[in-house]
């Protein structure tokens, strides 16, 4: 899963070995259930048989060998004897004599460092543990996964499933209880979006607007982020996100959105961006209304993966 | 032998690019596009600003002090400026810790390529060139983007035609 904590999780239709996973903000020490519902039903009613076997907590964890953070030379380095079982892009956790945070793993050096793609916030003595515990997965069943039927509504924009995972934190012994959803799909909603795309269509993104933070990675975990956006801005429509059946209109609105929110970041920062922050949002919100309020792309009203092409049932769909 | 302006501020500029600053090295130096000032555009882009700089010529070229036809010395200033977001993340005394990381930065660049570093330079540069550094700092904070900057004063010998 990539982006944010709470997102809906694609389950991919047909295609076998998937998991769903939970990230919290909390080591864990168990995962007590998951259970799958369909949304529309209460937890009393009967679980689907979505996942098999326990669920799993990720066990990579290691001690600090240095200083770490705030005030060392690179407070985004958090030096240890093996990386091993850390993986770039996931989210772990540090922590000593009551101070901790969470942080996401830039990059994984030589197996004796991981970086932060943020400078960590707090100073931690040598020997604070860092722990991807906040992390768990269970087996999605491929039985259940290639049932024609369970396949979410492809023009409902809710998510199908929702998903309870009850789990005992490493920290207090305390029981919490999560829920995350998750939708079965013939194909994943996100477009191709690379940052060169983004850059190719507002030359400079790469080199002149990236955050720093964001610089390593070309700033992916921005449009991931965008992407997000867009889909909330097609829910906000009533259109599920994976029902648009162009992956260039698609891909055009995350661009647009990208940039959006590039300078948007700039602006909340205190800068003057108020001319390309108009520009930006003109934008994306005149290729909104010209690709998806005026009904024109083809989309996928059935959930078999064809599209429909019609503007009138296009429309039906865009204005339900 | 003579060397031109472009071969000196290459050469400056990239002496800075190597170096690795003592605090924060994870964040590298990185030179600026120049599509617009440096401080115009950092204050447009506060959050991807740190330790961009530029390094631009400043005033006007003095009349030859000597000159024999083929080879004329001249001066002229040049300025170093490197952009910071004036952000809490330097330390937990924010703005103290921001000025320490902008001193820093800027006694490191002058070290490198001002009046102790300048015989570091690219052949071309420091062997018809003399760096002498005029002043460094103070740190500049505004609210949003903040300054270091690095006045160099440079006498070059140069060809009068090219």
């Amino acid at each position: 899963m990539a982006g944010a904590e709470v997102s809906t999780q694609e389950i991919l239709f047909g295609v076998a070995s998937q998991s769903l996973v939970l990230e919290v903000d909390r080591p864990l020490s168990s995962i007590t259930s998951v259970s799958v519902w369909p949304t529309g039903s209460d937890d009393t009613a009967t679980a689907e048989s979505a996942t098999t076997g326990s669920a799993a907590i990720d066990t990579a964890t290691e001690a600090t060998t240095a200083e770490a953070g705030l005030g060392q030379s690179d407070p985004r380095k958090l030096a240890m004897a093996s990386t091993a079982g850390f993986v770039a892009g996931r989210r772990g956790y540090v922590s000593v004599n009551g101070i901790s945070e969470t942080f996401e793993i830039a990059r994984i050096h030589a197996n004796t460092a991981i970086y932060a793609r943020h400078p960590l916030t707090n100073a931690y003595a040598s020997g604070a543990t860092v722990d991807m515990t906040t992390r768990a997965t269970i087996s999605v069943s491929d039985t259940w996964a290639a049932l024609v039927g369970k396949l979410s509504q492809a023009a409902d924009p809710n998510p199908s499933y929702r998903v309870r995972w009850v789990v005992v934190h490493a920290d207090d012994s305390s029981t919490g209880i999560y829920f995350r959803n998750a939708d079965l799909v013939r194909y994943p909603s996100a477009p191709p979006v690379s940052p060169l795309d983004v850059d190719a269509a507002h030359p400079g993104w790469i080199a002149e607007m990236l955050p720093t933070d964001y610089r390593a990675s070309q700033g992916r975990p921005l449009i991931v982020e965008a992407t997000r956006l867009v889909r909330l801005d097609l829910w906000g429509r009533g259109i599920a996100d994976r029902t648009l059946r162009s992956g260039e209109a698609y891909a055009a609105l995350v661009i647009d959105r990208t940039v959006w929110a590039t300078i948007e970041a700039g602006g909340l920062r205190g800068a003057d961006v108020g001319q390309a922050l108009a520009v930006a949002k003109d934008r994306y919100d005149r290729r909104l209304a010209g690709l998806v309020d005026s009904p024109r792309l083809a989309i996928d009203t059935t959930g078999g993966g064809g599209a429909t092409t019609t503007k009138g049932k296009g429309k039906e769909v865009f204005t339900r | 032998m003579t060397t031109t302006p472009a071969t000196i501020r290459d050469s400056i500029a990239s002496r800075i690019l190597a170096l690795t600053p003592s605090a924060h090295t994870g964040d590298p130096f990185r030179e600026h596009r120049y599509a617009e000032d440096l401080p115009l555009w950092a204050e447009s882009n506060p959050a991807g600003c740190l330790r961009v700089f530029s390094v631009r010529w400043s005033g006007s070229t003095s009349a030859p002090s000597v000159t024999n036809t083929t080879e004329e010395y001249v001066e002229r200033d040049l300025e170093i400026v490197v952009a910071y977001p004036t952000t809490w993340r330097f330390g937990e005394m924010q703005l103290v810790d921001l000025e320490e990381v902008i001193d820093a930065d800027i006694r490191r660049i002058n070290h490198e390529v001002g009046t102790n570093g300048f015989a570091a330079l690219a052949t071309a540069a420091n062997t018809s060139a003399t760096v002498t550094t005029l002043s460094e700092g103070p740190p500049e904070i505004g609210p949003v983007v903040s300054f270091g900057t690095v006045r160099l004063h440079v006498l070059y010998s140069r060809s009068p035609s090219a």
